[in-house]
């Protein structure tokens, strides 16, 4: 399976033997350009900004930036960039919330090359890739009722701010966002909670213990 | 100064005041009492001896009263049959009449002759009392007692002498007798020693209770603090086993995984891929399944680590937070014992510090393990809630036969190899929380809170951006 257009890869993993691995695997393939193999979630974010990624290979535990958060900050500032989870862990609770925060991949580290390059070159052809035994673990448990879909990182972020009576152009200079992506988290996060007012937000975090009554 | 010592000062210090407090009250009143009684006794003693005074006057008085009443004021035959008969009027070595003219010379005195016939009415004791002439005041006025020093007959000291005296006015003459109060004195004095040595007596008294006492307290909370060292050593001593039974199970269950598992894995491709680097080397055309068959082995130990590693420290509960890690926890559990389990949580993550989130884990892995084991569930409710000022809650219920037998209790309590409800409490008890469990027939409720003092102090900051 070859395509026209070279994919630009970058690989952000903490361990280095399999950053080197991975690396030594694509670069057999032609129609695959590693643009960048980094080891922490701040140098992908910086170096994308330069070379401009089709896919980020993403590691889910790193120190400082973890995964999870890394891709809803590239989903952020390099919408374009597709984002595949590389990880070791399979439980389903990580593979859901990958897919949450954003990722359009998710393949375990013990996964044969092969399905690698078939990873990328699905989520690089706007598709979603999930290597077989994650798909196992989705298929495994339906959703679960009763507790509420879980807030990201940034949806918590700006429901703490919304509820401290924050606009939303206060929350987008706070968190270096657009207004846009304010409204979207916004919009988001009352449907999740299933709460159509900014009032019943705030009652919310406070109810839940997120923001004293106090504040 | 520690605070035993202080706490035994605290003890023994009132104790000895009160007894010091006691033992000067009892002695001030008994020595009141005594002092009272003994001038009491003294004044009744004088008073005894100023009527025999009296009664002797009137006797020598009615002896001499018949010649002195037919004499004259000048008949001296009179005057030297009076004489004789008061000069051998007696009681006693030391009782005896004198007569002394109003010039203060003496006239009469048995006992002492060398008066006789000289003026004595100058004459003072040692205290500078004007002894005849005091006497002779008192006889002119119709007769009266008065006390002076005087040298006592029978021993030749000098004593306390009380005398009565009477005049016989047409004779100008004072007669007299007297008698001496050292024996009085010397009783009041003896009186006085017993009362000395009764006080004495009672403060050995109370010095032989209290020191006994005293030392009776010291010993006692000498006991106590070595019992409670004691107790504590065997606490400290059950507890440090207890930790080192728990790593060396827990050592021993990872070293038998490695083992059996790992190592067996690691091993099977060894041998697959000596395999394939043989038939490279002789040309075989099957060498690309002898490599597969290596890398199966090592995806086998790779998916082993995983599990392994998993269940040291579940990562779920640092990456996505205490409810994702319990819809796992809680999907494998129903997974492998088929009880339905009801997961109720939370929206937000990173609310709980690290420790207290491990600790509310550890809980429901604890609680879910003994439903496994003892409660006979079908179906278990697990609800996570965060309020706005109680803190944290997870509250655990299943529809078991519960373990209200106390032999089931202590079995989760003590010795299966989980950590019990005791080590369940003590968690919760570490951030200043509760575990509270009820049991019953029905089932088993099973309540784990934690304060407000266990969240993260809430900022924005959620994502460094």
């Amino acid at each position: 399976m070859s395509q026209p257009k070279t994919i630009k890869v970058l690989i952000c993993d903490d361990h280095p033997l399999v950053l080197e691995g991975i690396c030594a695997v694509l670069e057999t393939y032609a129609h695959i350009e590693v643009v960048g193999a980094v080891n922490s979630a701040r140098a992908a974010l910086a170096l994308a900004e330069t070379h401009q990624p089709d896919v980020v290979m993403m590691d889910i535990n790193m120190p400082d930036l973890s995964g999870l958060d890394a891709v809803e900050l590239f989903r952020e500032r390099f919408p374009q960039a597709r984002l595949l989870m590389l990880s070791m862990h399979d439980s389903r609770e990580y593979i859901s919330t990958a897919v949450m925060y954003g990722a359009s991949g998710y393949i375990l580290k013990d996964v044969s090359t092969s399905e690698i390059i078939a990873a990328i070159e699905t989520v690089a052809a706007n598709g979603t890739y999930f290597s077989s035994g994650v798909a196992d673990a989705l298929l495994r448990n339906g959703p679960k009722q009763g507790t509420p879909m879980p807030l990201t990182t940034r949806e918590q972020s700006v429901l703490l701010l919304v509820a401290r009576g924050k606009s939303n152009k206060d929350v987008a200079a706070h968190l270096d966002i657009s207004v846009r992506t304010v409204e979207t988290h916004r919009k988001n996060i009352k449907k999740k909670l299933g709460i159509a007012t900014t009032a019943g937000l705030t009652r919310y975090a406070i109810d839940n213990g997120l923001i004293g009554a106090a504040e | 100064m520690n605070l035993r010592t202080q706490i035994l000062a605290i003890a023994i210090l009132p104790l000895v005041l009160a007894i010091l407090a006691i033992t000067a009250l009892v002695t001030f009143q008994s020595t009141q009492l005594a002092r009272a009684s003994i001038s009491t006794f003294e004044r009744n003693m004088l008073r005894a001896k100023e009527s025999e005074l009296l009664n002797l006057t009137n006797m020598a008085i009615s002896a001499i009263n018949e010649i002195y009443e037919a004499a004259g004021p000048d008949d001296e035959d009179a005057k030297r049959q009076v004489q004789e008969i008061l000069s051998s009027l007696d009681y006693g070595p030391d009782g005896y009449f004198f007569v002394y003219d109003y010039d203060g010379v003496n006239i009469v005195h048995p006992r002492q002759s060398f008066r006789h016939g000289r003026n004595w009415i100058d004459m003072e004791d040692p205290d500078g009392n004007r002894v005849i002439y005091n006497l002779i005041e008192r006889a002119k006025e119709g007769g009266g007692l008065h006390q002076y020093k005087w040298e006592k007959p029978s021993t030749g000291e000098i004593a306390d002498k009380l005398s009565f005296a009477v005049g016989l006015d047409k004779w100008r003459w004072m007669l007299g007798t007297g008698v001496y109060l050292d024996d009085v004195f010397a009783q009041t004095q003896a009186a006085d020693a017993d009362l000395r040595s009764n006080i004495n007596t009672t403060f050995i008294t109370v010095a032989a209770i209290t020191l006994p006492l005293v030392f009776v307290v010291f010993l006692a909370s000498f006991m106590l603090t070595l019992r409670e060292r004691r107790l504590a050593d065997t606490k400290l001593k059950e507890l440090t086993q207890r930790v080192i039974d728990t790593q060396e199970e827990e050592r021993a269950r990872i070293a038998r995984e490695l083992h059996d598992g790992i190592s067996q894995s690691m091993v099977a491709a060894r041998y697959a891929l000596d395999l394939a680097a043989a038939k490279v080397r002789s040309g075989a055309p099957d060498a690309p399944a002898a490599i597969e068959r290596g890398a199966k082995g090592i995806n086998g130990a790779i998916r082993e680590v995983r599990r392994i590693s998993h269940d040291l420290r579940p990562g779920i509960l640092d990456d996505l937070g205490l409810t994702a890690a319990l819809e796992a926890l809680t999907n494998s559990f129903a997974e492998r014992t088929g009880i339905v389990v009801e997961l109720k949580s939370v929206a937000f993550k990173n609310m709980l510090l690290p420790e207290a989130k491990t600790a509310l884990y550890r809980v429901a892995q604890e609680a879910l393990t003994n439903i496994e084991r003892h409660a006979n569930a079908t179906h278990v409710r697990i609800v996570v809630t965060s309020g706005g000022g109680g803190g944290a809650q997870l509250v655990i219920e299943d529809d078991g036969h519960g373990f209200a037998n106390a032999e089931a209790a202590r079995t989760l309590g003590r010795t299966h190899a989980g950590l019990g409800l005791r080590n369940m409490q003590e968690r919760m008890e570490h951030f200043g929380g509760t575990l509270e469990v009820k049991t019953a027939s029905s089932g088993t409720l099973l309540k784990a809170r934690l304060p407000k003092s266990a969240y993260v102090t809430q900022t924005s900051e959620f994502m460094p951006a």
